[in-house]
């Protein structure tokens, strides 16, 4: 525009951006030059203010169009798909995605992809947004983008994660972050792209191709700080197997301590590596059985010594200065956090409960439960399950993680039984936590704590940061368990903070409702 | 009760976001305590902080609300959910409460007063008109001097920029042109003032605003002359000059110099602006049916007291409308008007509404905007701008993103129906719709 503006402008312009002087009179067109002309008497700044109000007059009088020279591009097809604006759908939408929660956002995606049905105009913009802003919403967005949220996508650079999907429908492509046409496409984003943009394109390389995911990282990996490094490496989790044995066994000399741990932790899930297998001769002569009687008992020993090639496999012999645990102690719990938890029930027959009961008596609990916690994996439900059973709720500060590794309908056996419990033990996050957006509570949970907010107007009143949660945990309950509820009754002395707390809670359910009738 | 607005249209009346927001919350009958209404008023008795609950009630003809709430929110979040459950027809006939009778009633009773001090003042004049003139004549001869020296130390000011050179804008020009827009409103030109402060921001943004800066001060050097010559004038060119000054007629004198017309007057789009200081500033654009006038309402309201009369875009009201003089003339005031009923929406081909533009333009250079309404016209977003694609060739628009891109999706690059104001280098969009459906108006302004 700014050329526009010149070319508009034209050559009078000039001299007042450098300066009038008499001596340069600057030319008007024709006929505006003319008449000025025809005034006698004026000094050079009349006469260049004159023309220029001439100049503009006759602009502003003569409006005239850039030329339209090409044909707008293409319009967005038919999609019988989309809510159309009178639709009672179309309003709450637009609401859900105004405002910012990602379980609304989430749920809505869900309920239209059940409908078959596709996001109204109203909402593109703002949804194609917050698919910008979070990558984990992309995959229940994409669908419900319609041909429209496609067309519209295709034209503004920020949404191009959008358009991928379209170009590869059908493809398992969703929920990515840039468009993996080309191997020049590929090689520029690998070399220019934002971090969070190379690491997306990394796990989608290494889905592909694991191969060239590893050529591609084996090349950086000297440019990358530790940090970077370490998410790198984290990704290696998604389809671990033999191939990445060496790589991984380079990274155990990495400079980061982060990146040596979790290269560690993962050649020892694959058994058949030279790392695993060190790590089992180093800790099973550790755990012998000896013979009382009649009865077959297993002990277990903390190493005496530090073994000099525990260096090359992310042990420290060195105890941080302020670690609680002993030396002795500080060596077996290293082993134990890279020894997959499995290998301790096939060695000694146990199950993870014996087992936890069997570490909770022995000298070296405090070792094995650290090491045992931080080793656990999505695999390892049997051993979430005991843990979150252990006596005293031994794991109490980790149940939030240990629930998320349960599916759903297992999980609600942990938690407390009412609205009030939830509240007075400290407990909500965890609950909430292990539930990621776009999943719910099971129904007779949401029913039972749903109650219990509806009746929670004095807590709230009394504890203000419950009136977050509150709103969270509207977003999480079964949407069955919406139909009749009500969000507290408003006191007199309300004040304007729960007011609109309590506001805030009606409006979710009204939209949830609407989402689901 | 008549159906009066959807859902959407009783949330476009909300200030802001919040207080649609709260107000969806509220729209339930299990906030209120009582709830009524008839042909003419909606009403309600909602729970609140204080003891008694919050007295809200509608105006359903004006579209004008009240509420004993201590929002500064005009309508408040109370009336705004009396009129989200009247669009759901959640709200049962009943007979009206004293207290709405008692408010309904003193809206009429001012209306009268209003009246009949109108009437009072015209009989005053009637009953001694040469006092009059002559004390009206003081006054206009007073502020004539002050503009007469304001213009004239702005035109030296012109010519000092101007021999300066535009190319040496800096932090301290910045500084000097923000004193002299002050300066402006000491000499009764508050429009010039504004004018000012538009030039010092659009310097402030780099070198290519300066073309538009320079037209802008050569169009007030030419003010400045047309003030110096205003006994040869026209008596609608001097109209001009005074509206360009910021100098408004009062009521009185349109009395006397305005041009009354009765028509079905179409909102057409409208926009509003929050100054710093809790002052909206509101431009209502309407369209006769019947006259083909286009016709610009221009109010204020301070401190949150709202608007006397909303309008709703997409509507149609009965209404005179006497209009402020001019080469020409677009301001208007309303003077009677009836209730608002759906209407259908108007739009011209863009070749003849620029035409119609080119003229207003060419008949007063100092016009701040003129209103567009494009029937096909197509959004285009390209080269990093908004453009509007009509047959007779695309049109900047001033867009932010968010609304950009709203329209853009709402369209799907087929053709719709935009209006909006055009200042001679730009088309801000009010409103857009396609076909007749209310489903498919959108308000732009934001």
């Amino acid at each position: 525009m700014s050329a526009n503006l010149a070319n508009a402008g034209g050559d009078w312009i000039k001299p007042a951006l450098v300066g009038i002087d008499g001596a340069r009179a600057p030319a008007f067109p024709a006929p505006v030059g003319e008449l000025l002309e025809q005034i006698d008497g004026d000094d050079a700044l009349a006469r260049y203010a004159r023309g220029a109000a001439a100049m503009a007059a006759c602009r502003l009088a003569a409006v005239e169009l850039a030329p339209a020279a090409a044909e707008p591009p293409p319009a967005a097809p038919d999609d019988a798909r989309m809510i159309g604006e009178g639709e009672p759908l179309a309003p709450a939408l637009a609401a859900i995605f105004r405002g910012d929660s990602e379980r609304l956002h989430h749920e809505a995606c869900q309920r239209l992809a059940a409908l078959g049905r596709a996001l109204p105009a109203a909402a593109l913009a703002s949804a194609l947004d917050a698919g910008r802003q979070r990558a984990r919403l992309r995959p229940a967005l994409l669908p419900v983008l319609g041909e429209r949220g496609l067309w519209l996508a295709r034209l503004n650079p920020d949404w191009r994660y959008a358009d991928r999907g379209a170009a590869g429908a059908g493809e398992n492509v969703v929920g990515e972050d840039e468009p993996t046409d080309s191997a020049a496409e590929v090689a520029r984003l690998w070399q220019e792209g934002s971090f969070e943009q190379r690491l997306a394109l990394f796990a989608r390389v290494r889905a592909a191709e694991p191969a060239r995911a590893r050529e591609m990282l084996q090349a950086q990996l000297g440019e990358l700080p530790a940090k970077e490094r370490a998410a790198f490496v984290a990704e290696f989790e998604a389809g671990l197997g033999a191939d990445d044995e060496a790589l991984l066994t380079g990274l155990l000399k990495d400079r980061g301590r982060e990146v040596r741990r979790l290269a560690a932790g993962l050649l020892a899930r694959l058994p058949q590596s030279a790392h695993a297998q060190r790590l089992a001769a180093w800790l099973a002569p550790l755990l012998t059985q000896e013979r009382v009687l009649l009865v077959k008992r297993w002990t277990l020993d903390a190493p005496q010594a530090a073994d000099p090639e525990w260096a090359a496999a992310a042990i420290d012999a060195a105890r941080p200065q302020n670690d609680a645990l002993g030396e002795r102690a500080w060596w077996l719990y290293q082993l134990a956090r890279q020894m997959p938890l499995r290998w301790w029930c096939e060695r000694t027959g146990m199950d993870p409960a014996a087992l936890l009961a069997w570490a909770g008596k022995s000298d070296w609990k405090q070792a094995l439960y650290r090491g045992w916690i931080e080793r656990i994996h999505r695999d390892d439900g049997d051993w979430a399950q005991a843990m979150l059973d252990a006596p005293g709720r031994a794991f109490g500060e980790h149940h939030g993680e240990l629930l998320a590794l349960l599916p759903p309908a297992q999980r609600v056996r942990h938690w407390p039984r009412s609205f009030a419990e939830l509240c007075r033990s400290g407990r909500l996050d965890e609950v909430l936590g292990s539930c990621a957006p776009g999943q719910w509570l099971p129904l007779d949970y949401s029913r039972l704590v749903g109650e219990g907010l509806q009746q929670a107007g004095d807590t709230l009143r009394q504890d203000w940061s419950l009136r977050q949660n509150a709103q969270t945990l509207l977003e999480a309950l079964h949407p069955q368990a919406l139909h009749g509820w009500q969000a507290p009754p408003r006191a007199p002395d309300d004040t304007p903070a729960l007011a609109d707390c309590l506001a805030g809670l009606e409006r979710t359910a009204q939209l949830r409702r609407l989402l689901h009738a | 009760m008549e159906s009066a607005l959807t859902a959407e249209q009783a949330l476009a009346l909300a200030p802001d976001g919040a207080s649609a927001k709260a107000a969806t919350g509220l729209a339930s009958d299990r906030h209120w305590v009582s709830l009524g209404g008839d042909a003419e008023a909606l009403w309600g008795e909602c729970k609140g902080s204080g003891a008694k609950p919050y007295q809200a009630q509608v105006d359903l003809g004006a579209l004008v609300t009240r509420c004993s709430c201590p929002s500064r929110k005009f309508p408040c979040k109370h009336a705004l959910a009396l009129l989200l459950m009247h669009a759901r027809g959640g709200i049962a006939a009943d007979a009206r409460p004293a207290w709405v009778e008692e408010w309904l009633n003193s809206r009429r009773d001012r209306a009268e007063k209003k009246e009949q001090a109108a009437a009072k003042a015209v009989a005053a004049q009637a009953a001694d008109p040469e006092a009059a003139a002559a004390a009206a004549a003081k006054r206009e001869a007073a502020r004539w001097k002050r503009i007469d020296q304001g213009t004239a130390e702005l035109q030296r000011w012109i010519g000092d920029q101007l021999r300066r050179g535009l190319a040496s804008f800096g932090a301290q020009q910045r500084a000097e042109w923000t004193a002299m827009a002050a300066r402006m409103v000491d000499a009764q030109a508050p429009a010039l003032s504004a004018q000012l402060l538009a030039a010092t921001d659009a310097m402030a943004a780099g070198i290519a605003g300066a073309p538009a800066v320079i037209e802008r001060f050569g169009l007030i050097w030419l003010l400045r002359e047309a003030v110096v010559r205003r006994a040869t004038l026209s008596p609608q060119r001097l109209a001009d000059v005074r509206t360009a000054l910021g100098w408004v007629y009062d009521k009185d004198d349109l009395s006397t110099l305005g041009e009354s017309v009765s028509d079905r007057w179409i909102v057409q789009g409208q926009r509003i602006d929050e100054r710093d200081d809790r002052l909206f500033e509101r431009r209502v654009w309407l369209r006769g049916q019947a006259s083909g006038r286009d016709a610009l309402l221009h109010d204020y309201a301070y401190g949150g007291r709202g608007w006397e009369q909303q309008w709703l875009d997409g509507r149609a009201v009965e209404a005179t409308l006497r209009f402020f003089p001019g080469s020409a003339p677009l301001r208007a005031l309303a003077l009677e008007q009836g209730a608002a009923q759906p209407a259908p929406r108007w739009s011209q081909p863009a070749a003849d509404a620029i035409e119609a533009a080119s003229l207003a333009f060419a008949a007063n250079p100092w016009l701040q905007w003129w209103p567009l309404a494009l029937a096909d016209a197509i959004p285009l977003y390209e080269n990093e701008r908004w453009w509007l694609h009509t047959p007779a060739g695309r049109l900047p628009l001033a867009l932010g993103d968010a609304a950009g891109w709203n329209l853009l999706a709402r369209s799907g690059g087929r053709a719709l129906q935009v209006m909006g104001e055009w200042d001679g280098r730009e088309l801000r969009p009010l409103s857009a719709w396609r076909g007749e459906d209310a489903a498919h108006n959108w308000s732009l302004a934001a």
